[in-house]
């Protein structure tokens, strides 16, 4: 559903989550200076969504692979938190087969982005994940 | 790291290769962890996490002989982890012998 954050059509502020440092840094680093967006980075499902409130991101760039509580449990506790219904979740993994990419839709993620990515072109992707979010297209792999 | 306008992969891959060291003695750590505990539990679990995340960030960087063989000792622990395949230690030595020639290098 797309409710509050509708209103909002400009991507701005990007809730990175990724417990690799480097990938967090050189993905941070391609958001912000490549593609313009306010970036928040948490190592840490948990450290997602003790910031989550604060940050009020348009849009959750999830790792699915992580200690602890991993990418899907971490958007199930995301959906449950207030504003945390209907914010874009991207989940962003090694593993994109067909059948996961089913799996992670019926999870609530409007998309995947594999692993590894081109840290010059991640910022266009996140766009296009939004407009086409935007305009109600279905979700698609890029890789 | 190097700004952003400038980050191109050779910047990506300078810095990355600064970072493999210590990215591999962490894995390493690792393994030792999950050998002591018998190739089992939260050990191996976590040693086929780090294994998977040196493959991506490899990937990423532009280290794609670093990727490879993580790569490679990921789909060990994974048979290990899922299935209970019986680990070849001489085989994991190995991937990790040639990670460490790539790092020092």
């Amino acid at each position: 559903m797309k409710t509050a954050s509708m209103s909002a059509t400009t991507l701005r502020r990007i809730l990175l989550v990724e417990d690799d440092p480097d990938i967090r840094l050189v993905a941070t680093m391609a958001l912000e200076s490549v593609g313009g967006f306010s970036i928040v980075s948490c190592g840490s499902g948990a450290e997602a969504l003790a910031r989550f409130g604060e940050t009020a991101p348009d849009l959750v760039l999830l790792d699915v692979m992580m200690p602890g509580m991993d990418g899907p449990e971490t958007l199930a506790a995301l959906r449950r938190l207030p504003g945390g219904g209907d914010v874009p979740v991207v989940f962003m993994t090694a593993r994109v087969q067909a059948g996961e990419i089913a799996g992670y839709r019926e999870m609530g993620a409007v998309d995947v982005i594999a692993k590894p990515f081109d840290p010059m072109t991640l910022s266009e992707t996140v766009r296009e994940i939004w407009r086409a979010w935007h305009a109600g297209g279905t979700p698609e792999v890029y890789a | 790291m190097p700004e952003t306008k400038a980050m191109d992969d050779q910047e990506l891959r300078r810095y990355f290769a600064g970072r493999l060291p210590d990215r591999l003695a962490e894995v390493e750590r690792a393994r030792d962890d999950a050998r002591d505990a018998g190739w089992t539990g939260d050990p191996l679990r976590t040693f086929h996490r780090l294994a998977h995340s040196l493959a991506g960030a490899g990937a990423t960087f532009g280290y794609p002989e670093v990727s490879d063989l993580a790569r490679g000792l990921e789909r060990l622990l994974k048979a290990a982890l899922g299935e209970g395949a019986p680990l070849r230690e001489d085989e994991v030595d190995g991937l990790l012998a040639r990670l460490r020639e790539i790092a020092a290098a």
